[in-house]
């Protein structure tokens, strides 16, 4: 997480409503590197779901004590599925990529505070997001395009092959540069000068790409997504304390207060 | 009467389920039903703000979790304008759990909810993650009386349940202690004290280093702890640990306890405490029991 600065949180918009749902697999595939694709049946959420917020995922496991959260990269409200990408990294996952249509997912969401684009008039957007973190800016990608943003994506991956989930923006049309640590192409200093010009800038999965979006911060409107280990997903159980920069007592959770932060510069 | 109704010295619940601590909030209310749990209970409270500990504060363990949250608190003020207005909405009867580092922090935040609405006193004298309090108080039966009977005298007459420790010798001396102060049931247990190593950086996975161990791997440690505590004493006793189905409810129940908490669990499959409420009649059927308390207790040793 970026170390500089303040992560302040956004106001809440409108009360989150989560459910919970037993929500049938209706597909479960491999993408690509260690990369997989799932999509569940799962109605209210996929109506419900904004941009940047993420759902809690059980895999029922007798070795699992905890769900899983993950960024809602795709919904179809009138089919009424999400599509989750994620990497296997841990028994979770690897328990994951194990499910077969016709399993079921606890599924608890949606979840957090979605991204909070400036209210202006659109303007350019530049979207950065490495691994998995590029499926938290996928839905926003999109719906920025759609309200007449002109919008860049940086997705950034280890290898080319591990640049997954920015089908949905090509085909909505969104400018993506897939960027990898094989060519060196995700080298900081090539994406400083992209002669982009955002006057709004988000991040997500690296802290190299929070610390690039950081350096905006005085001319654009700058925020964050992270990520974290949780319990509940709902702020009751104070697991995902950020340890971010703050005035309050307690620093803010990544669940309830985040995931997605504004990003405010030490000096002004 | 329901035949899941159970009483606690002068607490009437309409059922024997109620979350453990820490492992529930209001922010459940849109994700499962509550009108039928036998209480809720807070997060602990403390006098004052408490920011918790840094992060990391989860780890994951084999069946189970570690944590060292470390009970952040809003203190006396915001519990009173924000956090028990949230849970007293909710329906079912509220016990708050109070905290402290020190004997005198107690009475003070006893003192400070003395004229609030809610049903009972959880006495949280078991944490392990707290700077140098919780687990020290939780051990020394003094501390234990002293903290009981004043919560008592200065907390509006309420019924006093103390949650003890796990982390002991013997639990029958500190449940005693706590009996013969006045409690009107105890809650066997909180969390065991346990460490994560990350292997790669050789560092413990959590930022207090230590944390509290939970979920379905410490069923049985608890159980062993609700037999020996239940008949140490003449009060009640509520099970407490890796309880996540109406099974694992009525094991507590036959080993001793006249109630659960639902801890861990919650996080897994967060409508659990209402599956567990509803299965009880037909499990009760089943073992040809008319009502919970014909369960309680009736574990064959002999």
């Amino acid at each position: 997480m970026i170390t500089t600065g303040f992560l302040d949180v956004l106001p809440a918009s409108e009360e989150v409503q989560p459910t919970w749902i037993d929500a049938p697999v209706l597909s479960n595939v491999h993408l690509a590197d260690r990369y997989h694709r799932l999509r569940l049946a799962a109605p209210l959420a996929a109506e419900r779901a904004r941009p940047g917020q993420f759902v809690m995922l059980t895999i029922s496991s007798p070795v699992l004590a905890l769900p899983r959260p993950m960024a809602v990269h795709d919904v179809d409200p009138e089919t009424g599925t999400i599509d989750i990408i994620y990497g296997v990294v841990g028994v979770g996952t690897r328990e994951m990529a194990a499910l077969r249509p016709g399993a079921t997912v606890g599924t608890l969401g949606p979840l957090g505070r979605p991204f909070a684009p400036p209210p202006s008039a659109p303007g350019r957007a530049l979207l950065l997001g490495r691994g998995i973190g590029i499926c938290s800016l996928s839905l926003l990608g999109r719906e920025l395009h759609a309200a007449g943003w002109d919008v860049l994506v940086v997705a950034s991956g280890r290898t080319p092959q591990a640049v997954v989930g920015t089908e949905e923006l090509d085909a909505a049309g969104v400018r993506v540069l897939r960027v990898d640590d094989e060519s060196g192409t995700s080298a900081p200093e090539l994406l400083r000068d992209l002669d982009f010009a955002p006057t709004y800038v988000t991040a997500c999965g690296s802290a190299r790409l929070e610390q690039l979006a950081a350096d905006h911060a005085h001319t654009a409107e700058v925020q964050i997504a992270l990520e974290a280990p949780m319990a509940c997903g709902l702020g009751y159980c104070h697991g995902c304390s950020t340890g971010a920069r703050t005035a309050q007592a307690e620093a803010p959770l990544v669940c309830a207060d985040g995931p997605v932060f504004r990003y405010r510069p030490a000096t002004p | 009467m329901r035949r899941t109704a159970v009483r606690l010295g002068r607490l009437d619940l309409c059922s024997p389920v109620m979350p453990a601590s820490g492992c529930f909030g209001p922010e459940l209310r849109t994700v499962t039903a509550m009108d039928r749990l036998g209480a809720v209970v807070t997060k602990t409270v403390f006098s004052d703000l408490r920011s918790g500990n840094p992060a990391s504060r989860l780890a994951e363990t084999r069946a189970g979790m570690l944590n060292a949250v470390g009970i952040p608190s809003p203190g006396l003020t915001g519990f009173r304008e924000r956090t028990l207005p949230a849970y007293r909405a909710l329906g079912p009867k509220v016990i708050v759990s109070i905290g402290g580092l020190a004997v005198r922090d107690y009475l003070e935040v006893a003192a400070g909810l003395a004229d609030e609405e809610f049903a009972a006193f959880e006495v949280n004298v078991s944490c392990p993650n707290l700077e140098h309090g919780g687990l020290d108080i939780g051990t020394d039966p003094r501390a234990i009386e002293a903290i009981t009977r004043g919560v008592r005298e200065r907390g509006g007459d309420r019924p006093v349940i103390v949650k003890m420790t796990p982390n002991v010798t013997s639990v029958a001396e500190i449940a005693r202690a706590a009996e013969d102060a006045g409690a009107e049931a105890l809650t066997v247990a909180n969390t065991f004290v346990g460490l994560a190593v990350d292997l790669d950086s050789r560092r413990p996975l959590l930022g207090n280093v230590t944390g509290g161990m939970s979920g379905a791997a410490i069923k049985p440690l608890a159980l062993r702890l609700v037999m020996q505590a239940s008949r140490a004493v003449r009060i009640p006793v509520i099970g407490c640990g890796g309880i996540g189905s109406v099974r694992d409810a009525a094991e507590f129940l036959v080993a001793g306890a006249r109630a659960v908490q639902v801890g861990t669990a919650n996080f897994t499959r967060p409508t659990v405490m209402s599956e567990i409420v509803e299965a009880f009649p037909a499990l009760l059927d089943r073992l040809g029991a008319r009502d919970v308390d014909d369960l309680v207790g009736t574990l064959a040793t002999a």
